[in-house]
């Protein structure tokens, strides 16, 4: 016998919401999917009037779904937002070359303005030059951290109000526990905000925040959405994947576990006498570090020496390094 | 970041193996060593034990918290951790007079048999262990402790507290809701006791490794706002006058790998000390599969364990707490803005239900429309239903998870539904002044 769908709008439900267990038809789950995003959005006050929008592309599930999504959400709710795409290209053959394809294509489908910037533009050295330089070890970070303030950058050039970018439930959950694993409690109280806004940046937003990765895959494959999806040539991602298959294991035995991983984390207090780093800026470039000079100069620079581990691991013992080496007034950004 | 600790393994990699039968104690550099910690301390037997002692001892004295001849209840459960523990307040005790414990200990152990299979004589094999040590000890039975105020006596009759003990744990489906109410009950237990046998104090046995598991198994649960009242040093039950009851965990700096070998080297036997997870397989509650993660983490990253735990050290209850949750005190949580995961899960489940009417309707009128349906078959599941709404609204976010999937409520201690039976009184007189208050 047939499911019928838990809405009672009378139709057969083809599939069960991994979030809740309740059986949908195609056209209540998109309603569903789509209607939780927007009170995400209206909850959370991500957006105002007028706002322009940057959506950090990738090509992937995510930022495909949420262009989709907020295009969609945007016109049926009328936001007034001017919506961007914005990529970075690191430069990696074989991965992101293929994936900006796809993000060519959505530009069409969606009709919205692309900006692309490469790491070869802003930092004159692309992912595989780097990677040819400091080996296969390590390669994430300078990637992680030049991507950061690549998109920064990308949104400053854009003159945007606001950066949209696609992490979900999954991501947020895993980034908690991480988070806990690293002892890394500034970062703890930051990870699940769901709009983050220093000083000097610009604002960043997570519309998918509360949506199950799966619950995108879902959207995406009902809605035949082209994405692409390929696990990135230089990373099997070591000490995150560990985090991962950990969260895979619980949700599978309690399907809420990821969103009471996210209530952890929305209620846990940070003790008052605990010392945070300080905000501050970055001496050389000035984008918003904690360090004097920010991790993303201090990487660059160890490339441009020819000592690519400078800025890996303490930013103390890289400061002394730096300190050591002739000519310290070269530094030049 | 991921990388960073790779770089740190590769440390450890360079590190040549030692040989630890050619080495000597690190301390006396005298004898030879009998235990390598951390992969590089090498200790002797004579050197070791001090050095265990001394850990537990600081853990006491930096709390400040124990006072000359006050009464402090010890938990023991029969494992390794709280017979060890018990053994190291005993030796305490024996000191010559500048190094001598000075608080009372009473001795506490609750008999969980009715939950689990234990051999018959380990009640007396426990009971022989306390009078060897000659301290004031009391054995109660879980069961009575839980239900009854009289638990002391022992001549009680437990047999209809015992099943309704069982019938709880029968109606819990799930696993991990199962060993997160014994946790619970537990403690409940715990603290009852420690106030009729006028204990001012608590100690309990958990070692670093079991409380990093906690840790992470309670923000795994969304006990994220709980857990420092779950792995503190010291722990104070609510109000802060020199009354309450204080949690003290001072075996909390020591690894498992100690203690195992400070019970060895005192000869110390174990008890068999069952919990609802004892035998199970891993992938079958979240409590184990964290258990499994943090010990294949430990493995390759050594310092995973104290990591977790020293970021546990820093998270804090939230200090404008004004409400406790019914069932295991803890702060209330579930007082959220409209963005946070907890909302968004209830508009989850009810988009999914409303579909695109979800659009018209608000959350409120969704309720309503719900109360009238039941209005209509007013038949007693309904109103069984009812209570189960009432009393969630008094439990945190986790304990409400618990009361949901439990069939029936009329097996729950009845102090706690007296409790709620008093909230919701005292509901219905705000909601006939409220118009008057100012």
């Amino acid at each position: 016998m047939p499911i019928l769908c838990s809405a009672k709008c009378g139709q057969n439900a083809v599939l069960k919401r991994p979030k809740t267990g309740d059986t949908l038809c195609k056209e209540c789950f998109y309603w569903a999917f789509e209607l939780e995003i927007h009170s995400t959005i209206t909850n959370g006050k991500l957006f105002k009037k007028g706002d322009v929008v940057a959506i950090a592309a990738s090509g992937g599930k995510d930022s495909t779904v949420l262009a989709q999504v907020l295009k969609t959400l945007n016109e049926r709710y009328n936001y007034e937002l001017t919506l961007i795409l914005l990529s970075i290209d690191e430069g990696i053959t074989g991965y992101r070359d293929d994936s900006l394809k796809t993000v060519l294509e959505n530009k069409d489908e969606y009709q919205m303005p692309l900006k692309i910037l490469s790491y070869q533009q802003l930092y004159g050295w692309s992912m595989d030059k780097i990677v040819a330089e400091v080996g296969r070890k390590n390669n994430c970070t300078f990637c992680g951290v030049f991507r950061r303030q690549a998109l920064d950058r990308g949104a400053m050039l854009l003159n945007v109000d606001c950066i949209a970018t696609g992490h979900n439930a999954d991501d947020i959950a895993e980034t908690v526990l991480m988070n806990i694993l690293r002892g890394d409690v500034a970062r703890l109280q930051r990870c699940v905000n769901i709009i983050t806004i220093t000083e000097g940046t610009i604002p960043r937003c997570k519309p998918l925040k509360y949506t199950y990765e799966k619950e995108i895959v879902m959207y995406a494959y009902f809605k035949k959405l082209n994405y692409f999806s390929t696990e990135c040539v230089f990373a099997p991602n070591a000490y995150r994947g560990y985090a991962r298959t950990f969260l895979k294991d619980i949700e599978r035995l309690k399907p809420s576990s990821i969103m009471d991983i996210i209530h952890s984390g929305e209620t846990m207090c940070i003790k008052e006498n605990v010392k945070l780093p300080d905000i501050g800026v970055c001496t050389k470039c000035g984008f918003v570090s904690s360090q004097d000079i920010c991790k993303a100069c201090m990487l660059l620079e160890g490339l441009n020496r020819g000592l690519p581990k400078l800025g890996i691991g303490k930013s103390r013992k890289a400061n002394k390094a730096l300190a050591a080496l002739p000519n310290p007034s070269l530094l030049h950004f | 970041m991921c990388s960073i600790n790779e770089e740190g393994a590769e440390v450890f990699e360079e590190f040549k193996p030692i040989e630890p039968l050619e080495l000597k104690c690190r301390k006396c550099l005298i004898e030879d060593g009998n235990v390598v910690l951390q992969k590089k301390f090498v200790y002797c037997k004579t050197c070791f034990v001090p050095m265990v002692t001394h850990k537990f001892r600081a853990t006491i004295g930096k709390s400040k918290l124990v006072n000359r001849g006050e009464r402090v209840l010890v938990c023991v459960s029969g494992s390794q951790s709280s017979i060890s523990l018990l053994h190291m307040i005993w030796t305490g005790l024996q000191q010559s007079t500048y190094k001598r414990l000075t608080f009372d200990p009473v001795v506490l152990y609750i008999d969980e048999s009715v939950l689990h299979d234990y051999p018959q004589d380990q009640v007396n094999k426990i009971k022989k262990l306390f009078e060897k040590y000659g301290l004031t000890y009391h054995i109660v039975k879980f069961a009575a402790a839980v239900y009854s105020d009289n638990c002391l006596n022992e001549d009680i009759n437990v047999d209809q507290y015992n099943d309704k003990l069982q019938n709880i744990f029968n109606n819990l489906s799930d696993l991990t809701l199962k060993e997160d109410m014994l946790m619970k009950l537990r403690k409940r237990a715990i603290t009852k006791l420690a106030d009729l046998l006028k204990c001012t104090r608590m100690m309990t046995a958990e070692n670093e490794h079991k409380l990093s598991i906690r840790l992470l198994s309670n923000v795994a649960l969304g006990r994220g706002s709980q857990i420092s009242l779950d792995i503190g040093l010291a722990v104070n039950n609510k109000n802060n006058d020199k009354t309450s009851l204080v949690t003290i965990r001072p075996m909390r700096n020591l690894s498992a790998k100690e203690i195992s070998y400070y019970a060895l080297f005192n000869k110390l036997d174990d008890f068999l000390h069952s919990n609802f997870l004892t035998a199970t397989s891993e992938d079958e509650s979240i409590q184990k599969t964290t258990e499994r993660f943090i010990n294949d983490l430990q493995v390759n990253f050594p310092s995973t364990v104290s990591t977790i735990f020293r970021t546990g050290e820093k998270i804090s209850e939230k200090t404008s707490a004004i409400a406790y949750c019914l069932l295991c005190q803890g702060v209330m949580d579930v007082d959220m803005s409209p963005s946070s995961a907890m909302e968004a899960t209830k508009y989850s489940k009810y988009v999914s239900l409303m579909g695109v009417k979800a659009l018209k309707l608000s959350l409120k009128e969704l309720k309503n429309e719900e109360t009238n349906e039941k209005k209509c078959n007013g038949c007693k599941c309904r109103n069984k239903q009812d209570l189960k709404e009432e009393i969630v609204e008094s439990l945190c976010y986790a304990c409400a998870h618990i009361i949901q999937d439990l069939e029936s409520l009329d097996d729950l201690p009845e102090e706690i539904l007296n409790k709620e039976k008093d909230r919701l009184q005292f509901k219905k007189m705000e909601e006939q002044i409220k118009d008057f208050l100012l």
